[in-house]
């Protein structure tokens, strides 16, 4: 189900209403098929393979909390990614793969030809194979117990707000809160409630009126493109999916807040960042710490402990040698490329990325203590120069072939290219405009709200005004146009 | 007081909701056109008639009545006018003002002509290839008239909504453009057809469609949602109008690659008009004088130069219209800024204009059926 529908606005009153008027156990049971429907309405065949993923991680966190020694436990940890990953790679990079392993036989003179495959992704497989893979390996850690309680392990899996599209949930943060007596508060309601419209109106007004330009964008020709015309699409871009993913998690924590069941934030501002370390502890959290977690430091062979029953490691001995975690970054970074999508322009995002971090890592070696700092002018400054590169990252996140993105580049690197425009004038100004209202709405969320708020009356009234707007825009433009960017991954 | 305080949260979302729907309510209730509101109070939209049957239509509106006119008249000559809202709109129209297509069409009726019109608002050229080749399969042109307007090579694509009567229409050139006209003509018919795009095959789509027809039925504001975009988009566009300071006599300069694609169509369609031995006359339509023209004299030159080079190239005619219609002629328009009421019009000139327009183009259609 698309989030930006009557349907779901109407499934989302109906959930919530049972959900506080049924007792505990019943309340989960309606979660759980409510979830089922929630995830059938845009395939119903698909749902034997959510069911199959709970059972064989519920089956085999059990195992492994079971086992008592060492090489036990790993077999079942193992034989529980194998399956997840195995069902993965299946459903999302057996095509990739093999169009890959063919065009190589081809290039050395084999002439080998595969069938047409024609695979459909089921959604939100990603989100919910990286969910149960943190929940195994966690048990695994010994970080949390094995969940005994089938449904309720099952309900977190399947829990509709964050099915299809994440926040990536880690057992630890939801099951307790699944578990635990429900204890009403309306600010439950009103607080989710003004989430919910917050991201519909990301979603609705800003994202889906985006989209048309820059689909109208990057469908040009890329060799008609001046330098100005690849920045603000790749700014346009960088804005669409930031409005259309943040507004997904702000739906979806809204969604759950209005059940009373509290997700992490997921967003926090990514173009304000003004290092890339800070844009990737804004831009998509959930998953940024998962990979952190689960990939980055596994890799550099660092020890995860336990932070007392959250399931988030903390870093045990960071002090690895530098070539480990150099090769460390870029393994992760292209796998989390691969992980959006079975394509080498996200392998290449994914690089792109990781090469960016690793200079900030440099410079931040090399940069005498003297101008290390965080005077306002070192970080505009900072910022200025990471938002672009950051947006130029978004290129290859869209384009639809390597060629496109290595044409849209190095059309930033002649002068030429800068002296003419190549789009209708309106691009440029709502990009403009766009950009300057995210920037503003940072600025005003990070220094003056805080200030505002002793001014009750002040507030209220600006408060009604704000969301009077957001609801006439969002009753206006509510329409499944468009589906969120990140059902695709 | 302690009440009122903790339930703050609660009041600020219900006045929301309350003054929301007020609002839509009260100031959203007329249904307004919001396709042709550049062209304003002053100017009117006028599709000319030769009896029952329609001789002038927007892009393919009703293309069958048109087909069914032409077939229960039985004329030796088909013209088929393209154009911009130009051809069919009358500046300051007075009751029993025409058009300069329904004047022709009625003069030149006699001498077994028939004349007929498909004009699309702020058309670019790619919308002209479009028409053109839609209208060739539909039927048989004798010849066609094409004004070119500098205006026309800055906008993009298609206006896909006057062509949704062309179903699976699909363009058999090789060219780029045909394949980017293709391209939107199947995203029209794919995922433009509906507000339920996302939804395409789910059961959601199902749902949705069935709420959607619900709320369309018993809850009076869903009427108004088109309304109240439209409305919010008019917004936008005087407001940047305003702040950039933007009117009507503001120049547009040529949008580089824009102009390119609007021109290669417009080549791409002379090239089929010219494989098909369709005579084509091309013209640069009238334009007031009495102020600087809106556009930047050397590229309206070029221009100009470059269209009648492209004449030349694929044996059209051309003619310059530009200083056809006299200023006396030509009026204003509903000012598109957030300052005044009134603007010059550049575009739409007055019934006066349209006779003087009928009676140039007449001896040039009779010229060409009679090669």
């Amino acid at each position: 189900m698309i989030f930006n529908s009557v349907t779901y606005i109407l499934f989302l009153f109906f959930a919530v209403i049972l959900y506080w008027i049924l007792p505990l156990r019943l309340g989960r049971i309606m979660l759980f098929v409510g979830s089922l429907l929630f995830y059938g309405f845009w395939r119903f065949e698909f749902i034997p393979l959510l069911l199959i993923a709970a059972v064989i991680d519920y089956w085999c966190s059990i195992q492994i909390e079971k086992q008592t020694n060492r090489k036990s436990r790993l077999r079942f940890l193992i034989l529980s990614l194998f399956i997840n990953l195995g069902i993965l790679f299946y459903f999302k990079y057996l095509v990739f793969f093999a169009d890959n392993i063919v065009w190589t036989l081809n290039v050395f003179g084999c002439d080998v030809g595969i069938p047409h495959l024609n695979i459909i992704l089921p959604l939100g497989i990603s989100f919910y194979t990286f969910e149960t893979i943190s929940y195994t390996v966690d048990v695994y850690r010994g970080h949390i117990k094995a969940e005994r309680n089938f449904l309720t392990y099952a309900t977190f899996l399947v829990y509709f707000p964050h099915l299809i599209a994440g926040p990536v949930l880690r057992a630890s943060e939801i099951l307790p809160q699944l578990s635990e007596k429900k204890k009403f508060d309306s600010s439950f309601l009103v607080e989710g409630l003004k989430l919910v419209i917050k991201g519909l109106f990301l979603k609705v007004v800003f994202a889906d009126n985006i989209s048309p330009l820059v689909d109208e964008g990057f469908a040009l020709n890329a060799s008609e493109l001046s330098a100005v015309d690849v920045l603000t699409l790749a700014f346009m871009f960088g804005l669409q999916i930031y409005f259309d993913f943040s507004a997904y998690s702000q739906i979806a924590i809204g969604s759950a807040k209005m059940m009373g069941i509290n997700f992490p934030e997921n967003f926090n501002f990514p173009y304000a960042a003004n290092s890339f370390k800070s844009f990737w502890k804004r831009w998509h959290i959930s998953l940024s710490s998962w990979i952190r977690d689960y990939l980055y430091l596994p890799i550099m062979k660092t020890k995860v402990v336990g932070d007392g029953g959250t399931g988030i490691g903390n870093v045990l001995n960071d002090n690895q040698p530098k070539r480990n975690k150099n090769v460390a970054l870029f393994l992760t970074w292209s796998i989390m490329g691969l992980w959006h999508g079975a394509n080498w322009t996200f392998i290449f995002w994914g690089v792109y990325h990781a090469t960016f971090i690793f200079i900030e890592r440099m410079i931040d070696k090399v940069r005498p203590k003297s101008i290390v700092g965080s005077s306002l002018s070192r970080r505009f400054f900072s910022w200025s120069i990471v938002v672009p590169i950051a947006m130029l990252g978004w290129i290859p996140f869209r384009a639809t072939s390597m060629s496109v993105v290595l044409e849209m580049y190095s059309k930033l690197f002649s002068l030429n290219n800068y002296r003419f425009l190549g789009m209708k004038e309106n691009i440029y100004i709502i990009c403009a405009i766009m950009f300057l209202f995210t920037t503003l709405a940072y600025l005003y969320t990070t220094y003056i709200q805080k200030r505002i708020e002793r001014f009750t009356l002040l507030t209220a009234v600006f408060t009604i005004a704000a969301y009077t707007t957001m609801i006439i825009l969002v009753f206006t433009f509510l329409r499944p146009i468009s589906q969120f960017i990140y059902f695709q991954f | 007081m302690k009440l009122l305080r903790k339930y703050t949260s609660i009041i600020e979302l219900s006045a929301s909701f309350i003054l929301a729907f007020s609002i839509v309510l009260v100031f959203f209730k007329e249904k307004k056109n919001f396709e042709n509101l550049a062209l304003g109070v002053y100017t009117k939209e006028y599709f000319g008639k030769v009896g029952k049957y329609p001789i002038q239509i927007l892009g393919f509106r009703n293309n069958d009545l048109i087909i069914k006119g032409c077939a229960d008249r039985k004329k030796e000559n088909q013209i088929l006018i393209l154009g911009n809202s130009q051809t069919h709109s009358i500046n300051q129209f007075k009751k029993g003002d025409v058009t300069f297509t329904k004047i022709l069409a009625d003069s030149l009726e006699a001498e077994s002509i028939d004349v007929i019109s498909s004009s699309v608002p702020n058309g670019t050229l790619e919308d002209f290839y479009l028409l053109y080749l839609g209208w060739r399969g539909k039927l048989k042109l004798n010849a066609l008239i094409l004004p070119v307007f500098l205006d026309d090579t800055r906008e993009e694509g298609i206006q896909k909504i006057f062509y949704k009567e062309l179903g699976a229409f699909q363009i058999n050139d090789s060219g780029a453009v045909a394949l980017k006209v293709n391209a939107q003509l199947k995203a029209l018919n794919q995922s433009e057809k509906n507000d339920f795009a996302a939804l395409k095959q789910t059961f959601q789509e199902l749902t949705e469609n069935n709420l959607n027809a619900y709320l369309d039925k018993n809850f009076a504001p869903w009427h108004l949602r088109p309304n109240i975009r439209g409305e919010f988009f008019n917004n936008l566009y005087k407001i940047r109008n305003t702040a950039f300071g933007i009117d009507a006599k503001t120049k547009r300069g040529i949008i580089k690659n824009v102009y390119t694609r609007n021109i290669k169509a417009l080549e791409a369609l002379l090239e089929n008009c010219q494989k098909d031995n369709v005579p084509v006359l091309v013209y640069i339509p009238p334009i007031r004088n009495d102020f600087e023209v809106p556009y930047y004299q050397g590229e309206y030159l070029i221009f100009k130069k470059e269209i009648e080079s492209l004449c030349v190239k694929y044996h059209a005619d051309f003619k310059n219209l530009e200083n056809a219609v006299p200023n006396q002629y030509w009026g204003l328009k509903g000012t598109r800024t957030l300052k005044g009421l009134v603007d010059l019009d550049f575009m739409h000139f007055q019934y006066n204009g349209h006779i003087i327009m009928a009676n140039t183009l007449k001896p040039e259609i009779e010229k060409i059926v009679k090669r």
